[in-house]
Order: structure tokens, then C-alpha cells, then sequence
């Protein structure tokens, strides 16, 4: 059990951005960015 | 389909078959068989969930949903990043702290019992259809396509995925969509390439785009709000948003899947990293889907690519007026092929009045050749009024069977099949976990050691996997229910949400007005499905939103219960 919570604990950091609040925002960034590239695509081409 | 595509297609799936089998097969305690021992990392956890909510249908329909009805389906997606993040926040530490076997589990730990048992109910009643729908559908395609006896197919694919998740559970589930998802990734690729490759010689990557977009094939986004279009940015985005919410927070097949990470980081990034890719991965499948519509503006299509419909109404007394649509579609198409070269020849000179008019005649065309399949819709209709006219599932898979060079046929059919198997092994393995966990060891046998409940498992693993087979066995004889089939999930997963969104985040509702709320909630949305013109995709929201609202409201009328359960 307590093997189990230290690795709980020990893994909590994501792997990229620090904290898990700038990976949400990458996450949100990205998805922004495809509304925006569908947005330009659907234009461009239409 | 030659030799070489079956060595192909059964080397693939054997094998996967045999890996996932001898991989897990000593699969002993309850906690490897259900959370695969909670020592999954996030790559693997990922995979697995784009495996599960990617069935077969999902790659023999949605490119031919893109050939008649352009990309806008992609604005379905657009609400799963949203959900991926409020449930890495909420529903992963949760979960992973009460340490539950299943998302159920967590309602009576949270409310009580009753409101555990509906949600599992819920979940078994819907997810338990479903799961026969999974087979279904691709074998009949396949049978249609390929003219493979459905019965077999059905039963062959579903007795060889009930192999591999009885013998090793959750582990074996995670094990094979890694290697299914790389199959099917590679075969839609090499779709793809091969579709750019049989293009004309003068056409490049570029001028296709433009064919599909002037054609009105690229229209990924559309942000007016109408209630009675399916799919607009906004039906996604809120509609979408709360779908997903649903499917993958409450969705004993898609929660089982993250409640196997080794740690609360490994499950985030899973659900955070599908969230990144999903929408991007469905962009491209629709893409693949118009460009098989470009291809087919320089090859002519099927008048109606359902094989065993047209052959039904070529032997019957509407033969000569079926031919005569034929010749005339024949006809348009070639007028259409011309009107297309002018159309790029306008663009390379940027020659805007000329592209206008090209673009105007193209439509006009279309619109031509529409009215002639719509004619032999209706012939095919008469000659056989059973006949199912949307041939939509049956375009992509045509294209592959025609076009594909020997082997990729095998390697995409694998794909389909893989895609297939992922999903439904995923729905057989949560549906035993529900059952065991639930019911079972809930309300039958409280104490029993671990090789008792695997056993149990592994028996009710089986049961669903029988129960799928026959009601997919049964399923040709009940058209309209499978129709009613894949709409049920939007019926009940506004309810299962509402219930969940209440345990989270109104810690002062308790589990009485939660269920009374929740069973009124379900009969309006019954109500809506029943007797009102609203999407789908709206279910979700009324649903959900009610239960919230209505719980609320009976909680100051009932005697109030406190959350006590963290």
C-alpha cells in the first residue's frame, strides 16, 4: 500500500510543461489551432 | 480476393489472436484480469482507448460519409479534447483513489446502492446491444462486398475475439489493440498513398483539394447554429462535448481502459494524448474519403455501390430502366470529367470568372447525377422493398476491393477486422467486469477468493460474447432495431452523465433525489427521441443538464444526505 502511494505521488508530474495545467493548455492550444486550420482549409478550398 | 490478400489478412489476425492468448494466459488474479494489475503505461492505455472507440464502422463508414456529404462530420470530435481534460481532472484522481473496478462502483461508494445498480443497468443494457451491433455490421459489408457467407463471419470473428478476452482479460484487451492499432494505422495509410498514387498523372496532391473543395467535399467547419443540422462547430463542441464526456467517463469499456494505468500521471496523459491525436486521426480518415470521391471524378462509380442490391434489380422487370439510368449516369460522368480538367486548368491560370462558371456547371452536374441515383434508388427500392437505399458503408470498401493492388487489399481488410475485433473485445471485457464486480460480487458472492471470480469472469466473458454473436445473428432479421441500436447510446449516456457529473461536483445531493431525478430524465429524453425532431447529439445535454437541475431542486424537498464517502 504504501509502495503503491509513493508511486502515485512520484508520478504525478506530466512529462512535459511542468505542470499538468500547461498540458491542459497545450491540449486547448491545439485544439484552437485545428478549428482554426479547418476554418482556413474549408475557406481556401471552397 | 486472391491468395496472397488472404495470407495477408489471416497472417495478421492469427496472429494478433495467438499473441493475445499466449501472452496472458496466466492471467490468475481478479486485478490483472479486470485493471490488467494496474502497471500499464500511458502509450499502451492510449492505443487501447483509440482502439476501443474505433470500431469497424469507423473506417468503412466515415470515409464514404466524406464522399457524399463532405468532412463536416469531424465537427463531432471537436468536444473530445474538452472532455479529455475535465476528466483527467476529475474522474482519473477519483477513480484511481477509491480504487474501483469499475465506474459504477464509485456511485455507491459515492450515493448508494440503487444508484449503482441503474448506472451498471444502464451501461449493461446499451453496451450489451452494442456489442452484437459491432459484429454485425462489418459482416454484413463484408459479406455484401466480398460475398462471404455473414453467418460464418459473424461467428467467426466473434468466437475469436471471445478466445483471446477470456483467456487473459483486461491484459490481453491492452495487449492486441496495441498491435491491432498499428495495423490499422498502417492500413489506412496505405489507403491513402494508394489513392494518391491511382489519381491522374496530371493531377497532383493540391489540385485534388481543390476538386473536393469546389465540390463541396472539404467543408470541415460550419459555425451557424441550427438546431436541425447534425453537425455544426456548435452541435460538437457542446454536444459533442458532453457526448464524450459520457462515453469516456462513465463507459465501463473505456474507463476499464484507463483504470489500468500504473499510476493517476500515466492515465492523464493517456486520455490528454488522445485528446491531441483524435480529432487529426478522423480528419485524415475523411480526407482518405474525399479523396476517393476525387478519384471517382475521373473513374466512373458505381451507379449504386451496394453489389447484391443492383444485382437484385438487374434479374428483375425494372432491368431495361436500371440500364438506361446506367447509360445516362455514364453519360454525365464523362461531361463531368471534362468540366473537372477545365475547372483545373482555370486554377493553374488563377482565372477566378472561369473557375466560377466551371465550379457552376460541376454543380450542376452533381446535381444530375444525384437525381439518376436517386432514380435507381427507387428502382432498386421497388424491385426489393427491403432493400436498404444508403449506401454510404458500402463506398470505401467498394473502392478497395476494385482498385487496391493485391496484398494492400488484405493488409486494409486485416484493418478493418482488427478495428473490429478492438472494439468489441473492449465491450466484452467491460461488460463481464460490470457483471462480476456489480452483480455478481455485490449482491451474490461478497467473499470468494480470486481464482473463484476470474473463473466467473472468464464464464461471463463467454455468456457476452455468445449473447453478442446471436443477437448480431439475429440482427438481419431486425433491420430497423440496429438503426434504434446505434442511436440507444445517446438514449441512456446523458442519464449515466448526469448521474456522474451530480456524484462529482454536488457534494450536497444525495443519492435519493440523484435516482428519481435520474429515472425523470430518462423519460424526457425518451420523450424527445419519440415524439420530437432534435439531433441526437442533444440527448446528451437534456439529459445530462436535467438530472443536474432536477437533483438540485428534489434535494431541498428530501431529506438531505451528505457526502461522505471521501
Amino acid at each position: 500500500m504504501e509502495a503503491e502511494k509513493s508511486n502515485f505521488e512520484k508520478n504525478e508530474t506530466p512529462p512535459f510543461g511542468n505542470s499538468w495545467n500547461k498540458f491542459y493548455a497545450i491540449v486547448l492550444g491545439e485544439l484552437v489551432v485545428i478549428i482554426f486550420f479547418f476554418y482556413f482549409f474549408t475557406k481556401v478550398f471552397e | 480476393m486472391s491468395l496472397i490478400d488472404w495470407i495477408v489478412m489471416c497472417g495478421f489476425l492469427g496472429f494478433v489472436v495467438i499473441y493475445g492468448t499466449w501472452k496472458t494466459r496466466k492471467t490468475s488474479s481478479i486485478d490483472s484480469y479486470i485493471r490488467a494489475g494496474r502497471k500499464t503505461a500511458w502509450f499502451t492505455i492510449t492505443l487501447s482507448i483509440m482502439a476501443t472507440q474505433a470500431s469497424a464502422i469507423t473506417f468503412l463508414s466515415t470515409p464514404g460519409q466524406a464522399y457524399v456529404d463532405g468532412m463536416r462530420f469531424v465537427q463531432f470530435y471537436l468536444g473530445l479534447p474538452v472532455a479529455m481534460i475535465i476528466l483527467s481532472i476529475t474522474a482519473v484522481p477519483i477513480y484511481n483513489k477509491l480504487n474501483v473496478y469499475t465506474a459504477y462502483e464509485y456511485l455507491e461508494k459515492r450515493f448508494d446502492l440503487k444508484n449503482r445498480m441503474l448506472g451498471s443497468a444502464l451501461f449493461l443494457s446499451q453496451r450489451g446491444l452494442a456489442a452484437g451491433f459491432t459484429i454485425y455490421a462489418p459482416s454484413l459489408i463484408l459479406s455484401v462486398i466480398l460475398g462471404w457467407e455473414i453467418n460464418s463471419t459473424i461467428i467467426l470473428m466473434g468466437v475469436l475475439v471471445i478466445i483471446y478476452t477470456t483467456v487473459g482479460g483486461t491484459e490481453a484487451v491492452n495487449k492486441t489493440h496495441l498491435i491491432q492499432m498499428i495495423i490499422i494505422t498502417v492500413g489506412m495509410f496505405a489507403a491513402f498513398a494508394m489513392i494518391y498514387i491511382l489519381l491522374p498523372e496530371k493531377v497532383s496532391f493540391i489540385d485534388a483539394a481543390y476538386i473536393a473543395g469546389k465540390m463541396g467535399k472539404l467543408n470541415a467547419i460550419d459555425f451557424s447554429f441550427d438546431l436541425n443540422n447534425r453537425y455544426t462547430f456548435w452541435s460538437g463542441m457542446i454536444g459533442g462535448t458532453f457526448l464524450m464526456l459520457s462515453y469516456f467517463g462513465t463507459d465501463q469499456s473505456q474507463v476499464q481502459r484507463y483504470l489500468a494505468g500504473s499510476s493517476v500521471a500515466q492515465s492523464r496523459i493517456a486520455l490528454l494524448v488522445n485528446g491531441l491525436v483524435k480529432v487529426p486521426m478522423q480528419f485524415i480518415i475523411l480526407f482518405i474519403g474525399a479523396m476517393v470521391f476525387v478519384f471517382y471524378q475521373f473513374v466512373t462509380p458505381p451507379l449504386f455501390f451496394n453489389p447484391v442490391q443492383e444485382d437484385i434489380v438487374k434479374h428483375s422487370v425494372y432491368s431495361e430502366q436500371y440500364s438506361e439510368l446506367q447509360n445516362n449516369y455514364e453519360k454525365i460522368q464523362t461531361e463531368k470529367r471534362e468540366n473537372v480538367v477545365s475547372l483545373l486548368n482555370s486554377i493553374d491560370v488563377n482565372d477566378e470568372k472561369k473557375i466560377e462558371e466551371n465550379k457552376n456547371q460541376l454543380t450542376e452536374k452533381n446535381k444530375e447525377a444525384e437525381h439518376t441515383r436517386n432514380e435507381a434508388k427507387d428502382l432498386i427500392k421497388k424491385a426489393n422493398p427491403d432493400a436498404d437505399t444508403d449506401d454510404t458503408n458500402y463506398i470505401f470498401i467498394s473502392f478497395i476491393v476494385n482498385f487496391m493492388p493485391v496484398g494492400l487489399i488484405g493488409l486494409v481488410l486485416a484493418a478493418i477486422l482488427s478495428a473490429s475485433m478492438s472494439s468489441t473485445s473492449a465491450e466484452l471485457n467491460a461488460l463481464a467486469s460490470t457483471t462480476v464486480i456489480d452483480f455478481y460480487k455485490r449482491l451474490i458472492k461478497k467473499e470468494a477468493d480470486d481464482r473463484h471470480y476470474v473463473f466467473i469472469s472468464k464464464i461471463s466473458t463467454v455468456l457476452w460474447g455468445m449473447y453478442a454473436i446471436s443477437f448480431a445473428l439475429l440482427a438481419q432479421q431486425l433491420g430497423s432495431l440496429v438503426e434504434a441500436v446505434n442511436i440507444l447510446g445517446s438514449l441512456v449516456y446523458g442519464t449515466i452523465l448526469g448521474i456522474f457529473l451530480t456524484a462529482f461536483y454536488l457534494k450536497r445531493v444525495g443519492g435519493t433525489p440523484t435516482f428519481i431525478a435520474a429515472l425523470i430524465a430518462e423519460v424526457v429524453v425518451l420523450y424527445c427521441y419519440f415524439f420530437t425532431t432534435i439531433p441526437f447529439l442533444w440527448f446528451n445535454m437534456i439529459g445530462c443538464m436535467l438530472i443536474i437541475l432536477l437533483a438540485l431542486l428534489l434535494n431541498l424537498f428530501l431529506k438531505p444526505e451528505y457526502f461522505a464517502g471521501e
